[in-house]
């Protein structure tokens, strides 16, 4: 395709790196996907009836796909993707995709040895803080009343046990 | 007809004050339960089973219709606002529902799934009591040559899911396809991309990667964009009913979506999830408006939410007739069956018709409670679109994440949840469809597991899948869906531009 | 799922009575805290000091859940303790991810937990870091038995002619079961030495159950079957499927089908439940226990359920059931080395 055409807007370039970067990682996990497949196959045999053969066949597959969409971003480029991709990227706002994720695993973490209804509401006031909500006190109260009031829909009425935590004692 | 009699009888029973009371609180219990992301229709029924323990078994039973209906359509209702479907049944719903949702048109959306449902649940619980013997025998002469078969004609049918860009699907699809192999491998016993980690030996649960995808996906995607203030605001443009296009659109799409989850709910195989895409994929083949599905076509909801409802009376049959839980929702039925001592079977409809004609009388009660209960309150689920975004994500987050912790009860789940979640946002901002994921997940294992079985019966033997005739009827027609698609168009357009060759 | 059903409603009045306070000591089980509770510490004089919490290593409806959720109702319907009894599902890794869950309770007599002769292969199979060794075994209480059926159209109207059928062409006959290295394979494969037939010329085809393997029986996928018994039994009462043998020592009453021992097979086989207690509780914490399991299984409670799901009274405690469990480790680990399910 015509990669040679000079690049218009600086932010397209913006698209063009972050697809870049999702490609060479969709290659390098498809690629542990095959290199276990390969030792699934070893181990239990790569006949059509024995237990390699899907893995090897979705392995191969994954990285033939993956070979494929990394062509498409970089020698044969799909132009309406980079367009697409860099108005995505212009409107995320990165800082915020990294606060929740690290957010996310603090919460997993944290679940169960502090407790549901303590976790919980660090983390509803924390990602409305990190989403641009600046109303301290209604999130504070929304969030201590709706992990509250899950805590005891789902132990009491539904039967689901959930981690009392540092609060063990006082529920 | 000595069957219309035996459901008289059975109306009889259910048709009280009371029960109709307890299929009204069912139907509210289940939609509201629905609604969470991450509990689905067999959650919120194992959730709430030791809630019927103090019924009588017609009460117990006519709850627990309420509550499958109701939690249904629940799931439909997060799809189609929020673009978060609880469980693979509504990820097809999602597919059109929240584009409509987000072009203002949530009322008439919603209003399709609940119709749909209901018109679906009946012609379904019709086809339950009037063809559940035959249709018994047929899933009784199916070998597993057949499901392989019948898989591969399911595989190659939703090819719609793939969109655009037929790569971008494939990567979507194949790691779909890896998440279903994680876990023991059913017929060895040896571990497959488990890494080590014993939680993995089970597999993912389909549920999980649905949250992910989904829900946590969709959740991140939302609270990313917030800061920009660009996430587009869903408006409700006010109109609940279908206007007159729309009526003229959907009711086709109920009726076929209707046989579809009805017949493949009634296979041993059963389940929602294929009928749904099936059904979503025949709607778009069928449309005279192909290129709206994907932007807000409405059929793109009747189909997939009629098959989710009707597959429910499709898994009774099995359920009933032979005994066989072909679902988790059916496996959940099939214990609250023990808990009043009821073993279904051959001869269920012999030892304790009454019960039966009861049970088929709560699913007609239950799928009117349905429509009259929650029509209404479309005009309140749409608020659910004012809670304040940042909120709204939040709450997404929470939710999703105590859906799979009150599964599984293990943190490593919930980090697997979220990784597969960040993939999901990834995946939306580089334009990847989400739903062949979902496919791929669920029908590769069944896939795999009906070809090896077949092959270990035949000692290896490939012939078995040309010499049956069933077997081979279906690989031909899944053939014809492949190919056809493809042929047609290059040999017909020719033809008739010859012939308006000729005719000037 | 993590779901704690309370078994009945006077169960749940006791629970209610017992108060939130008594009620969280629960979440010891899913907190996975090595504390184990305020409640351990009791003298065997006043044991049970807190509610029983039972694990099921396994999803709720499965015969581990039934077995826990019928020891719950016992042990506080039939008025063997006042302080009532929960159970909770932990599901994975064929029970192992329970196992694992349940010996972090540590020291904790009030904790107990459904094992069975699936989870001893289950261990070996995946590997497990924690064995039934890090337990306290308390009691084996129930057995089901298998069924070796047909389906009614097939040629074999005997065992006998299914195993002379089998012996002259192993490959030909495709034997249907449960899952992989589950006590079906085990039965079919001791058959398979009986009759010596190579354990490596099996074909073995498992289903993940009742659910699955039925069908495959009655469309004549495979051309036998073992499993459970009582999931064949209306099959077998509505004559689609012919009871061949059954896998006790002795014959069932009301059961007309000989046991594989009288039909000429030296081969029987329990598919065994029973209780076990996390470790390093004391002598006495143990004996309080094991009182308390056996008059659970006394009582007219537990005998109704034992009729009414067609299990068979397995009672055996304490040090015999640890030397039981020993035993079927050995022959178990054996069976499966000779499928090449383990190494």
């Amino acid at each position: 395709m015509t990669s040679g055409r000079p690049e218009a807007a600086p932010h397209q370039r913006g698209g063009k790196s972050g697809i870049r970067i999702a490609a060479v990682v969709l290659l390098l996990g498809a690629a542990i996907i095959l290199y276990d497949a390969i030792s699934i196959s070893e181990r239990g045999g790569l006949a059509p009836g024995e237990p390699g053969f899907f893995p090897m066949a979705v392995g191969v597959g994954l990285v033939v796909v993956s070979l494929l969409f990394l062509l498409r971003t970089t020698l044969m480029q799909d132009k309406a993707l980079f367009v697409y991709a860099a108005e995505e990227q212009s409107e995320t706002h990165w800082n915020t995709v990294w606060l929740v994720i690290a957010a996310l695993v603090a919460y997993a973490f944290v679940l169960q040895p502090v407790g549901y209804i303590v976790s919980t509401s660090l983390f509803f006031v924390g990602i409305a803080w990190v989403a641009g909500s600046r109303r301290w006190i209604r999130d504070i109260i929304v969030a201590v009343l709706f992990s509250a009031a899950i805590y005891f829909g789902f132990t009491e009425l539904l039967g689901v046990r959930l981690p009392a935590g540092i609060l063990q004692g006082v529920l | 007809m000595e069957v219309f009699a035996d459901l008289a009888s059975g109306f009889a029973n259910a048709l009280s004050l009371q029960y109709l009371l307890f299929a009204a609180i069912g139907v509210t219990i289940g939609t509201l339960v629905g609604v969470l992301p991450g509990i689905g229709p067999a959650m919120a029924l194992a959730l709430l089973l030791p809630l019927t323990y103090g019924f009588d078994p017609t009460g117990a039973l006519i709850i627990f219709a309420g509550i499958y209906y109701g939690s249904l359509y629940g799931g439909a209702i997060t799809s189609i606002l929020l673009n978060t479907p609880g469980e693979a049944g509504s990820v097809a719903t999602a597919i059109d529902g929240y584009p409509m949702a987000k072009a203002g048109r949530a009322g008439p959306a919603l209003a399709t799934a609940v119709m749909g449902s209901f018109a679906a649940g009946i012609i379904s619980t019709l086809g339950l009591t009037l063809l559940a013997p035959a249709v018994a025998n047929l899933a009784k002469s199916f070998q597993a040559t057949d499901y392989f078969a019948l898989m591969v004609l399911a595989f190659v049918s939703v090819t719609a899911l793939v969109g655009t860009s037929i790569i971008r699907g494939l990567v979507s699809l194949f790691l779909g396809l890896f998440i279903g192999l994680i876990g023991l491998d059913f017929l060895t016993g040896q571990q497959r991309f488990t890494f080590g980690a014993p939680e993995l030996l089970g597999g993912i649960d389909i549920v999980i990667v649905v949250i992910g995808l989904f829900a946590i996906g969709e959740a991140l995607y939302g609270l990313a964009r917030l800061q920009f203030a660009k996430v587009e605001e869903v408006k409700f443009e006010g109109r609940i009913w279908l206007n007159k296009a729309e009526r003229r659109r959907v009711w086709k799409p109920w009726i076929r979506g209707g046989f579809l989850g009805f017949i493949f709910g009634s296979m041993p195989t059963g389940g929602s999830e294929v009928p749904t895409f099936l059904s979503y994929n025949l709607e778009k083949r069928l449309s005279k408006h192909p290129h709206e599905f994907g932007k807000g076509a409405i059929e793109g909801i009747a189909g997939p939410e009629a098959a989710n409802n009707a597959s429910f009376s499709g898994v009774m049959v099995p359920l009933l007739t032979l005994g066989i839980p072909t679902s988790a929702t059916a496996a959940i039925i099939l214990s609250a069956f023990q808990i009043y001592n009821i073993q279904p079977g051959p001869q269920l409809f012999e030892n304790s018709p009454d019960l039966v004609w009861t049970l088929i009388a709560s699913l007609f009660i239950g799928n009117i409670m349905l429509l009259i209960i929650n029509l209404p309150l479309v005009k309140v689920w749409v608020r659910i679109l004012d809670i304040p975004k940042p909120l709204l994500f939040t709450g997404i987050l929470v939710f999703g994440t105590l859906g799979v912790y009150s599964l599984s009860g293990s943190v490593l789940e919930v980090i697997i949840v979220y990784v597969i979640g960040i993939v999901g946002f990834f995946m939306r901002l580089y334009d990847f469809p989400v739903a062949p994921a979902v496919l791929g997940s669920i029908l590769g294992p069944m896939m795999e597991t009906q070809f090896r079985r077949a092959l270990a019966i035949s000692q290896g033997d490939f012939s078995v899948f040309f010499t049956r005739p069933l077997t081979l009827v279906l690989l031909l027609l899944a053939l014809a869906v492949l190919v056809l698609p493809t042929l047609l168009p290059r040999v017909l357009p020719r033809r008739t531009a010859t012939d308006a060759g000729t005719t000037t | 799922m993590m779901i704690s059903t309370r078994g009945s409603k006077k169960q749940r009045t006791y629970t209610a009575l017992a108060a939130v306070a008594a009620g969280l000591l629960a979440l010891t089980g899913c907190g996975g805290n090595g504390g184990g509770g305020g409640g351990g510490g009791g003298t065997a004089e006043e044991y049970p000091s807190a509610s029983i919490e039972i694990m099921a290593p396994a999803d709720p409806g499965g015969g581990y859940d039934q077995t826990a959720r019928s020891i719950a109702r016992a042990l506080t319907e039939g008025g063997v303790i006042e302080t009532g009894a929960d159970v909770y599902n932990v599901p994975g890794g064929s029970g192992t991810i329970g196992l694992t869950q349940f010996v972090q309770n540590s020291g904790d007599p009030h904790q107990l937990m459904v094992i069975g002769k699936i989870l001893v292969g289950a261990i070996q199979q995946t590997d497990s870091q924690v064995t039934l060794e890090n337990t306290t075994p308390i009691a084996r209480l129930t057995a089901e038995y298998d069924a070796i059926v047909v389906p009614a159209d097939s040629e074999y109207q005997t065992l006998e002619q299914l195993m002379e059928a089998f012996k002259a062409d192993p490959g030909s006959i495709a034997w249907g079961g449960g899952s992989v290295g589950g006590v079906d394979q085990i039965l079919v494969a001791q058959l398979a030495d009986a009759v010596g037939v190579e354990v490596a010329d099996l074909n073995y085809i498992p289903y993940s159950g009742g659910g699955e393997l039925t069908p495959a029986i009655l469309s004549g996928d495979v051309e036998a079957a073992a499993s459970g018994l009582a999931e064949f039994q209306d099959q077998i009462d509505a004559g689609e499927m012919r009871l061949l043998a059954v896998s006790s020592e002795k014959p069932i009453e009301g059961v007309d089908a000989p046991t594989i021992i009288d039909a000429g097979y030296d081969v029987s086989i329990a598919n065994w439940r029973g209780l076990v207690a996390p470790p390093e509780i004391s002598d006495e914490q143990r004996e309080a226990v094991i009182g308390m399991i056996e008059e659970m299984a006394g009582t007219q409670q537990w005998q109704e359920t034992l009729e009414s799901n067609n299990w068979d009274d397995y009672l055996l405690t304490g040090d015999e059931f640890s030397e039981y469990i020993q035993s079927e480790d050995k022959t178990i680990t054996q069976t499966l080395t000779n499928l090449g399910i383990i190494e």
